[in-house]
């Protein structure tokens, strides 16, 4: 499908128009400095911001100038900084070179947390700034202008970092490649899917008519001691729809295990229901070791408005097993390990839960022997 | 219709059916903008009145709206230099109206390009959030001490604020003189210095 794009030449740098309104800004910035030399440095770092700012807006990439060390004056005053904060991806380092430069100096004080280098040619009247390339990783003071990989490598670079942004799951809004699990595994009661050959059973219950479906709900709540006997007298009498009853109980129940086992029943009655449609599957395809496996992601906002949140692998063929040794691990922002899980021999499916709050970043990593997938989410 | 502007016109097409928000779509769109800069077929006025606003408002343009092109009507470029164009018809007639937008010239009489760095003026004495850092790092000091590289009490965050506030001691410099890598040192900087020092400035209502 893409066969004209690559008989097109390939060519690598982009020139950006420089407004009259970006050297305003860059010449308020430098004025701000007490030394000349520092002050053509921070001219020129906030020309690049903004250059490499409007080439990510064009090819709409949001960014967030705001929230950039560039953009705040003890930043600016105290190191040499030409960062651009991208959201929910990471921080991107855009140093200025003039023209014909051979080598881009890079200081020292940002070589750590930025995801990427891009290089920007500026022009001898400020008036474009030709973004060069990019480097994902820089740790010396200077780099090669001739090693420069190519804008189309940066953006795949920016995509792999990407955020997931759960939030809009809750909304409805979802990136492509994380599917509808229906699509991925078939219709419920499709006999060669995947899902056929484990949903329409509930804990060994059959859920094919609507009282099989009572019985299923009903047995969660058989369960002394959990202290929500009162709402299994209210299943008795309650002469409501198996959907009504469960959204009921949702909107009622905190006990963590019982809300996500009813969540299990509505996704198979009614997946598409609100409640619960905040979940997702990715394909990592054959990645693993030649394995095809699905990662799942589900969401429950629990009744204190943090959320409740399920990962799940499952193999991708129908009536198969995950490999054995296959991990499932949750991670802190940081990297930290928070929770991990393996699978054995015979396993159909491996998951683990943990609750979050708004805003907070982890990560979902799969892995078996030496290859990792990671994704990164964000609430 | 030439080889190369029918073969952005199918990019073009191509791209535009890769989902929005797509990687399919960006790395289209940035190649779509390569092939046309790389053309020199856009209308070049880099010396007219503002030139750079009236050309970055065409791009800007062209990325929101590629997918609407019709090329049965026109090229490519016809439809982006016609936009330019206008562009830069509206930005000459502003300037008339409000003489006093005038922006600083490109070039000099003798036609010699200006560099705006040239006459870029420093201010004479150190702004004044220069010496509220160093009040804060004196009331600090005993704190910012305590936190430091591994085994090396001597190289905390007190004194690595210190020699990095302007004007600063260059990291070659330092790092010989403590005896480690650069990057250990930088490494520390950006990690558990430079954030507090931000943190003062928000502190201080300097964003």
């Amino acid at each position: 499908m893409n066969h004209s794009i690559q008989n097109l030449p390939t060519s690598i740098s982009i020139s950006i128009p420089i407004p009259e309104s970006a050297r305003q800004i860059a010449q308020t910035f430098a004025q701000e400095q007490f030394n000349p030399e520092k002050a053509r440095q921070v001219y020129l770092n906030t020309l690049s911001v903004l250059v490499v700012n409007t080439y990510l807006q064009m090819l709409d990439i949001p960014t967030d100038l705001e929230n950039s060390h560039s953009w705040s004056a003890i930043g600016r005053l105290c190191a040499d900084v030409a960062d651009l904060a991208i959201e929910g991806i990471g921080t991107l380092e855009c140093r200025p070179v003039r023209i014909n430069a051979n080598f881009c100096p890079i200081p020292a004080e940002v070589w750590h947390n930025r995801i990427g280098y891009v290089i920007v040619e500026i022009d001898t009247a400020c008036q474009a700034g030709k973004i060069l390339g990019f480097l994902p990783q820089v740790t010396s003071m200077s780099v090669d202008i001739n090693q420069l990989q190519s804008l189309e490598s940066l953006l795949e670079h920016l995509y792999r970092f990407r955020l997931v942004q759960l939030r809009q799951w809750l909304m409805g809004t979802y990136e492509t490649r994380w599917e509808p699990v229906e699509k991925l595994f078939g219709q419920a009661g499709q006999t060669d899917s995947v899902m056929a050959f484990r949903s329409p059973r509930f804990k060994g219950v059959e859920l094919n008519t609507p009282e099989k479906i009572h019985q299923a709900i009903a047995q969660l709540f058989i369960n002394p001691g959990k202290g929500v006997g009162r709402e299994l007298e209210q299943l008795k009498w309650a002469n409501k729809s198996n959907i009504d009853l469960i959204v009921n109980l949702l909107q009622t129940i905190d006990d963590e295990e019982i809300r996500w086992n009813l969540a299990e029943i509505l996704w198979m009655i009614d997946p598409d229901h609100p409640l619960v449609k905040a979940r997702r599957i990715l394909d990592l395809g054959m990645l693993l070791v030649g394995h095809p496996i699905a990662l799942m992601v589900g969401i429950l906002q629990k009744l204190d408005h943090t959320f409740a949140i399920l990962t799940r692998l499952y193999p991708m063929e129908p009536k198969s097993y995950l490999p054995p040794g296959v991990k499932l691990i949750g991670l802190y922002e940081n990297g930290e390990p928070f929770q991990e899980i393996q699978s054995r021999s015979k396993d159909d499916y491996i998951q683990f839960k943990f609750s979050a709050e708004s805003r907070e970043k982890f990560s979902i990593r799969v892995s078996l022997e030496d290859v990792m997938i990671t994704e990164n989410f964000i609430l | 219709m030439n080889e190369l502007e029918t073969k952005i016109h199918l990019l073009i097409q191509e791209t535009c059916q890769h989902p929005q928000g797509s990687l399919e779509r960006k790395k289209g769109l940035n190649q779509i903008i390569l092939q046309i800069q790389h053309s020199g077929k856009l209308f070049g006025g880099y010396y007219m009145y503002n030139y750079a606003e009236a050309l970055q408002e065409t791009w800007s343009f062209f990325c929101g709206h590629f997918c609407r092109f019709d090329p049965n009507k026109a090229s490519v470029f016809t439809w982006l230099n016609n936009h330019l164009k206008y562009r830069l018809k509206d930005e000459w007639e502003e300037y008339i109206k409000h003489q006093k937008n005038r922006i600083p010239p490109i070039i000099k009489d003798n036609g010699e390009v200006i560099d705006p760095l040239d006459s870029l003026i420093a201010r004479p004495e150190p702004p004044p959030i220069l010496e509220e850092i160093h009040q804060w790092l004196r009331q600090q000091e005993h704190q910012l001490r305590r936190i430091h590289v591994r085994n090396r009490p001597d190289i905390n965050c007190y004194v690595l604020i210190q020699q990095r506030l302007p004007p600063e001691t260059s990291w070659s410099v330092l790092a010989p003189e403590y005896g480690v890598a650069i990057a250990t040192l930088s490494n520390f900087y950006q990690r558990e210095c430079f954030p507090r020092l931000l943190n003062f400035g928000k502190s201080q209502d300097y964003i």
